[in-house]
Protein backbone atom coordinates (compact mmCIF):
# COMPACT_ATOMS: atom_id res chain seq x y z
CA UNK A 1 0.00 0.00 0.00
CA UNK A 2 1.47 3.40 -0.94
CA UNK A 3 2.51 5.64 1.93
CA UNK A 4 0.18 8.49 1.09
CA UNK A 5 -2.88 6.19 1.15
CA UNK A 6 -1.73 4.89 4.50
CA UNK A 7 -1.46 8.47 5.74
CA UNK A 8 -4.91 9.29 4.36
CA UNK A 9 -6.36 6.39 6.33
CA UNK A 10 -4.37 6.95 9.49
CA UNK A 11 -4.80 10.74 9.78
CA UNK A 12 -8.59 10.72 10.40
CA UNK A 13 -8.25 7.78 12.77
CA UNK A 14 -5.52 9.46 14.77
CA UNK A 15 -7.54 12.70 14.80
CA UNK A 16 -10.62 10.86 16.08
CA UNK A 17 -8.72 9.04 18.82
CA UNK A 18 -6.98 12.23 19.95
CA UNK A 19 -10.28 14.15 20.01
CA UNK A 20 -11.79 11.38 22.11
CA UNK A 21 -8.76 11.37 24.40
CA UNK A 22 -8.91 15.12 25.02
CA UNK A 23 -12.67 15.06 25.61
CA UNK A 24 -12.37 12.15 28.04
CA UNK A 25 -9.51 13.87 29.87
CA UNK A 26 -11.67 16.97 30.22
CA UNK A 27 -14.44 14.84 31.71
CA UNK A 28 -12.18 12.83 34.03
CA UNK A 29 -9.99 15.71 35.21
CA UNK A 30 -12.21 18.79 34.94
CA UNK A 31 -10.37 20.88 37.53
CA UNK A 32 -6.90 20.25 36.09
CA UNK A 33 -8.02 20.84 32.50
CA UNK A 34 -9.90 23.98 33.52
CA UNK A 35 -6.77 25.23 35.31
CA UNK A 36 -4.63 24.57 32.23
CA UNK A 37 -7.18 26.35 30.05
CA UNK A 38 -7.34 29.45 32.22
CA UNK A 39 -3.54 29.52 32.66
CA UNK A 40 -2.97 29.23 28.93
CA UNK A 41 -5.29 32.16 28.25
CA UNK A 42 -3.96 34.34 31.08
CA UNK A 43 -0.22 33.63 30.80
CA UNK A 44 0.50 32.56 27.21
CA UNK A 45 4.05 33.89 27.09
CA UNK A 46 5.23 32.30 30.31
CA UNK A 47 3.45 29.06 29.45
CA UNK A 48 5.24 28.87 26.12
CA UNK A 49 8.63 29.68 27.64
CA UNK A 50 8.22 27.13 30.41
CA UNK A 51 7.07 24.48 27.93
CA UNK A 52 9.99 25.20 25.62
CA UNK A 53 12.52 24.93 28.46
CA UNK A 54 11.05 21.67 29.70
CA UNK A 55 10.73 20.00 26.30
CA UNK A 56 14.27 20.92 25.29
CA UNK A 57 16.06 19.98 28.50
CA UNK A 58 13.92 16.94 29.31
CA UNK A 59 14.54 15.66 25.76
CA UNK A 60 18.27 16.10 26.25
CA UNK A 61 18.10 14.31 29.60
CA UNK A 62 16.08 11.45 28.09
CA UNK A 63 18.53 11.19 25.17
CA UNK A 64 21.49 11.18 27.56
CA UNK A 65 19.91 8.57 29.81
CA UNK A 66 19.02 6.33 26.87
CA UNK A 67 22.72 5.93 26.14
CA UNK A 68 23.39 4.54 29.62
CA UNK A 69 22.76 1.20 31.28
CA UNK A 70 19.53 -0.48 32.27
CA UNK A 71 18.67 1.78 35.20
CA UNK A 72 19.35 5.08 33.38
CA UNK A 73 17.26 3.84 30.46
CA UNK A 74 14.41 3.04 32.82
CA UNK A 75 14.76 6.49 34.37
CA UNK A 76 14.74 8.01 30.90
CA UNK A 77 11.59 6.11 30.04
CA UNK A 78 9.99 7.38 33.25
CA UNK A 79 10.88 10.99 32.44
CA UNK A 80 9.63 10.52 28.88
CA UNK A 81 6.33 9.15 30.21
CA UNK A 82 5.94 12.14 32.53
CA UNK A 83 6.67 14.45 29.60
CA UNK A 84 4.03 12.73 27.45
CA UNK A 85 1.47 12.91 30.28
CA UNK A 86 2.23 16.60 30.70
CA UNK A 87 1.83 17.14 26.95
CA UNK A 88 -1.49 15.26 26.97
CA UNK A 89 -2.81 17.41 29.82
CA UNK A 90 -1.51 20.54 28.13
CA UNK A 91 -3.10 19.80 24.78
CA UNK A 92 -6.32 18.68 26.50
CA UNK A 93 -6.39 22.11 28.14
CA UNK A 94 -5.63 23.95 24.91
CA UNK A 95 -8.46 22.17 23.04
CA UNK A 96 -11.37 23.71 25.04
CA UNK A 97 -9.51 27.03 25.01
CA UNK A 98 -9.64 26.99 21.19
CA UNK A 99 -13.19 25.62 21.15
CA UNK A 100 -14.43 28.30 23.52
CA UNK A 101 -13.10 31.04 21.29
CA UNK A 102 -14.56 29.58 18.11
CA UNK A 103 -17.87 28.33 19.53
CA UNK A 104 -18.60 30.51 22.59
CA UNK A 105 -22.25 29.39 22.88
CA UNK A 106 -21.71 25.63 22.63
CA UNK A 107 -21.54 23.21 25.54
CA UNK A 108 -18.20 22.48 27.18
CA UNK A 109 -17.94 18.99 25.71
CA UNK A 110 -18.66 20.32 22.23
CA UNK A 111 -16.12 23.09 22.70
CA UNK A 112 -13.48 20.57 23.79
CA UNK A 113 -14.30 18.19 20.94
CA UNK A 114 -14.39 20.77 18.18
CA UNK A 115 -11.41 22.59 19.62
CA UNK A 116 -9.40 19.37 19.65
CA UNK A 117 -10.48 18.46 16.13
CA UNK A 118 -9.59 21.87 14.72
CA UNK A 119 -6.30 21.91 16.62
CA UNK A 120 -5.25 18.48 15.32
CA UNK A 121 -6.34 19.09 11.74
CA UNK A 122 -4.53 22.44 11.73
CA UNK A 123 -1.44 20.73 13.14
CA UNK A 124 -1.52 18.27 10.22
CA UNK A 125 -0.90 21.14 7.77
CA UNK A 126 2.38 20.31 6.01
CA UNK A 127 5.43 22.09 7.40
CA UNK A 128 3.60 25.01 9.08
CA UNK A 129 1.48 22.66 11.16
CA UNK A 130 4.18 20.08 11.77
CA UNK A 131 7.06 22.37 12.62
CA UNK A 132 5.43 25.57 13.87
CA UNK A 133 1.85 25.16 15.06
CA UNK A 134 2.10 21.78 16.76
CA UNK A 135 5.34 22.59 18.61
CA UNK A 136 3.87 25.94 19.63
CA UNK A 137 0.69 24.31 20.94
CA UNK A 138 2.69 21.59 22.69
CA UNK A 139 5.03 24.03 24.41
CA UNK A 140 2.14 26.31 25.30
CA UNK A 141 0.06 23.45 26.70
CA UNK A 142 2.88 21.80 28.62
CA UNK A 143 3.96 25.12 30.10
CA UNK A 144 0.39 25.96 31.09
CA UNK A 145 0.06 22.54 32.74
CA UNK A 146 3.26 23.02 34.75
CA UNK A 147 2.29 26.58 35.68
CA UNK A 148 -1.18 25.52 36.78
CA UNK A 149 0.34 22.63 38.72
CA UNK A 150 2.73 24.89 40.61
CA UNK A 151 0.28 27.72 41.21
CA UNK A 152 -2.62 25.61 42.39
CA UNK A 153 -4.14 26.51 45.73
CA UNK A 154 -2.85 24.67 48.78
CA UNK A 155 -6.27 24.52 50.42
CA UNK A 156 -9.85 25.35 49.64
CA UNK A 157 -10.67 29.00 50.24
CA UNK A 158 -12.72 29.61 53.33
CA UNK A 159 -16.30 30.60 52.73
CA UNK B 1 -54.05 49.73 57.71
CA UNK B 2 -54.79 53.44 57.84
CA UNK B 3 -51.53 54.82 56.46
CA UNK B 4 -50.53 54.40 52.83
CA UNK B 5 -47.99 51.59 52.43
CA UNK B 6 -44.56 52.54 51.09
CA UNK B 7 -42.84 50.93 48.09
CA UNK B 8 -40.89 48.47 50.26
CA UNK B 9 -44.10 47.12 51.75
CA UNK B 10 -45.70 46.84 48.34
CA UNK B 11 -42.63 45.06 47.01
CA UNK B 12 -42.65 42.67 49.97
CA UNK B 13 -46.32 42.01 49.22
CA UNK B 14 -45.52 41.20 45.61
CA UNK B 15 -42.72 38.88 46.76
CA UNK B 16 -45.15 37.22 49.20
CA UNK B 17 -42.95 38.12 52.12
CA UNK B 18 -45.53 39.83 54.35
CA UNK B 19 -46.98 38.19 57.44
CA UNK B 20 -50.58 37.08 57.12
CA UNK B 21 -51.87 39.88 59.32
CA UNK B 22 -49.98 42.56 57.36
CA UNK B 23 -51.05 41.07 54.07
CA UNK B 24 -54.75 41.07 55.03
CA UNK B 25 -54.46 44.66 56.28
CA UNK B 26 -52.75 45.75 53.06
CA UNK B 27 -55.31 44.01 50.86
CA UNK B 28 -58.09 45.74 52.79
CA UNK B 29 -56.35 49.08 52.30
CA UNK B 30 -55.82 48.44 48.59
CA UNK B 31 -59.52 47.80 48.07
CA UNK B 32 -60.30 51.22 49.43
CA UNK B 33 -57.33 53.18 48.01
CA UNK B 34 -57.09 53.50 44.22
CA UNK B 35 -53.81 55.44 44.56
CA UNK B 36 -52.03 52.54 46.30
CA UNK B 37 -53.68 50.11 43.91
CA UNK B 38 -52.18 52.07 41.02
CA UNK B 39 -48.77 52.04 42.75
CA UNK B 40 -49.00 48.26 43.16
CA UNK B 41 -49.94 47.83 39.50
CA UNK B 42 -46.99 50.03 38.51
CA UNK B 43 -44.58 47.95 40.60
CA UNK B 44 -46.00 44.69 39.27
CA UNK B 45 -45.63 45.93 35.73
CA UNK B 46 -42.06 47.07 36.44
CA UNK B 47 -40.99 43.71 37.87
CA UNK B 48 -42.66 41.72 35.12
CA UNK B 49 -40.93 43.85 32.50
CA UNK B 50 -37.57 43.34 34.27
CA UNK B 51 -38.15 39.59 34.36
CA UNK B 52 -39.01 39.54 30.68
CA UNK B 53 -35.67 41.11 29.70
CA UNK B 54 -33.36 38.73 27.81
CA UNK B 55 -30.41 37.48 29.84
CA UNK B 56 -27.17 38.88 28.46
CA UNK B 57 -24.04 36.76 28.49
CA UNK B 58 -21.08 38.46 30.15
CA UNK B 59 -18.26 39.31 27.80
CA UNK B 60 -15.64 39.07 30.56
CA UNK B 61 -14.98 35.85 32.45
CA UNK B 62 -14.96 37.20 35.98
CA UNK B 63 -14.42 33.80 37.60
CA UNK B 64 -11.02 33.21 36.03
CA UNK B 65 -9.82 36.77 36.68
CA UNK B 66 -10.95 36.64 40.33
CA UNK B 67 -9.32 33.23 40.77
CA UNK B 68 -6.15 34.53 39.15
CA UNK B 69 -6.11 37.42 41.61
CA UNK B 70 -6.61 35.07 44.56
CA UNK B 71 -4.14 32.37 43.55
CA UNK B 72 -0.86 34.17 44.16
CA UNK B 73 -1.69 34.42 47.85
CA UNK B 74 -2.28 30.68 48.03
CA UNK B 75 0.80 29.82 45.99
CA UNK B 76 2.51 26.83 47.57
CA UNK B 77 5.66 27.06 45.45
CA UNK B 78 8.56 27.45 47.84
CA UNK B 79 10.03 30.90 47.46
CA UNK B 80 13.54 30.48 46.14
CA UNK B 81 15.74 33.49 45.59
CA UNK B 82 17.71 33.78 42.36
CA UNK B 83 20.96 33.20 44.25
CA UNK B 84 19.61 30.01 45.78
CA UNK B 85 18.55 28.75 42.37
CA UNK B 86 21.94 29.51 40.87
CA UNK B 87 23.64 27.88 43.83
CA UNK B 88 21.50 24.75 43.45
CA UNK B 89 22.27 24.55 39.74
CA UNK B 90 25.98 25.15 40.30
CA UNK B 91 26.11 22.59 43.10
CA UNK B 92 24.48 19.98 40.87
CA UNK B 93 27.00 20.69 38.13
CA UNK B 94 29.99 20.51 40.48
CA UNK B 95 28.76 17.28 42.03
CA UNK B 96 28.21 15.66 38.67
CA UNK B 97 31.50 16.87 37.24
CA UNK B 98 33.28 15.53 40.30
CA UNK B 99 31.53 12.15 40.06
CA UNK B 100 32.01 11.79 36.34
CA UNK B 101 35.39 13.44 36.27
CA UNK B 102 37.40 10.43 37.43
CA UNK B 103 36.59 8.41 34.34
CA UNK B 104 36.63 11.41 32.08
CA UNK B 105 40.08 12.47 33.24
CA UNK B 106 41.77 9.42 31.74
CA UNK B 107 39.83 9.72 28.51
CA UNK B 108 40.58 13.42 28.17
CA UNK B 109 44.27 12.81 28.78
CA UNK B 110 44.25 10.18 26.03
CA UNK B 111 42.38 12.47 23.70
CA UNK B 112 44.76 15.36 24.29
CA UNK B 113 47.70 13.03 23.61
CA UNK B 114 46.16 11.93 20.34
CA UNK B 115 45.41 15.48 19.33
CA UNK B 116 48.97 16.50 20.01
CA UNK B 117 50.17 13.57 17.91
CA UNK B 118 47.90 14.60 15.07
CA UNK B 119 49.10 18.19 15.28
CA UNK B 120 52.69 16.97 15.08
CA UNK B 121 51.85 14.91 12.02
CA UNK B 122 50.13 17.90 10.47
CA UNK B 123 53.14 20.10 11.19
CA UNK B 124 55.42 17.59 9.52
CA UNK B 125 53.05 17.46 6.59
CA UNK B 126 52.98 21.25 6.31
CA UNK B 127 56.73 21.39 6.24
CA UNK B 128 56.73 19.44 2.99
CA UNK B 129 55.24 20.74 -0.21
CA UNK B 130 51.48 21.35 -0.54
CA UNK B 131 51.22 18.56 -3.06
CA UNK B 132 52.80 16.07 -0.70
CA UNK B 133 50.43 17.12 2.05
CA UNK B 134 47.38 16.67 -0.18
CA UNK B 135 48.53 13.21 -1.08
CA UNK B 136 49.42 12.37 2.49
CA UNK B 137 46.19 13.42 4.15
CA UNK B 138 43.90 10.68 2.81
CA UNK B 139 46.54 8.05 3.58
CA UNK B 140 47.01 9.17 7.18
CA UNK B 141 44.41 7.44 9.35
CA UNK B 142 44.90 9.90 12.23
CA UNK B 143 43.95 12.84 10.02
CA UNK B 144 41.05 11.19 8.20
CA UNK B 145 37.43 11.75 8.97
CA UNK B 146 37.22 8.25 10.48
CA UNK B 147 40.04 9.13 12.81
CA UNK B 148 38.06 12.11 14.07
CA UNK B 149 34.95 9.93 14.24
CA UNK B 150 36.82 7.53 16.46
CA UNK B 151 37.83 10.45 18.63
CA UNK B 152 34.20 11.48 18.90
CA UNK B 153 33.15 7.91 19.65
CA UNK B 154 35.76 7.54 22.34
CA UNK B 155 35.51 10.88 24.07
CA UNK B 156 32.48 12.98 23.17
CA UNK B 157 29.89 10.20 23.37
CA UNK B 158 31.36 8.35 26.29
CA UNK B 159 29.15 7.37 29.25
CA UNK B 160 30.80 10.11 31.28
CA UNK B 161 29.95 12.66 28.65
CA UNK B 162 26.36 11.49 28.51
CA UNK B 163 26.25 11.72 32.28
CA UNK B 164 27.58 15.27 32.19
CA UNK B 165 25.28 16.34 29.35
CA UNK B 166 22.28 14.92 31.20
CA UNK B 167 23.27 16.54 34.47
CA UNK B 168 23.94 19.89 32.77
CA UNK B 169 20.55 19.70 31.11
CA UNK B 170 19.03 18.89 34.50
CA UNK B 171 20.75 21.85 36.13
CA UNK B 172 19.63 24.16 33.32
CA UNK B 173 16.11 22.74 33.53
CA UNK B 174 16.07 23.44 37.25
CA UNK B 175 17.37 26.94 36.70
CA UNK B 176 15.03 27.70 33.79
CA UNK B 177 11.95 26.42 35.59
CA UNK B 178 12.89 28.27 38.73
CA UNK B 179 13.45 31.52 36.87
CA UNK B 180 10.20 31.36 34.90
CA UNK B 181 8.12 30.34 37.91
CA UNK B 182 9.80 32.96 40.06
CA UNK B 183 9.16 35.57 37.36
CA UNK B 184 5.48 34.78 37.77
CA UNK B 185 5.63 35.11 41.52
CA UNK B 186 7.30 38.51 41.20
CA UNK B 187 4.75 39.79 38.71
CA UNK B 188 1.88 38.50 40.84
CA UNK B 189 3.22 40.06 44.02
Amino acid sequence: MPDFIMILILAPLVTLTLVALFVVMGVLFPRQISDVKSTSSEKPGRSFLLGLINVIFLSVIVAALSGGGEFPQLLGLLIFTVLVIGLAFGLAGIAPFIGERIFPDSSKVRQAGWGAAIMIVASLTPFIGWFLLFPYLSFHGLGAFILSFFTRTSSKPSA
Amino acid sequence: MREHPNDDTLQAYLDDELAKRERVGLETHLQACPECKADLARLRSLFSSIESLPSEALTTDLVSSVLAAIRPNANWLPSLALGELLAAAALTLVLVLWLGGVELQGRLAGAVQRLVGQLELATVGLSTTLNDLLVQVPDTPELSLFGLGGLVDNVLVSPSMLWIVGATAFALLLLGNGLVLRMGKDSNA
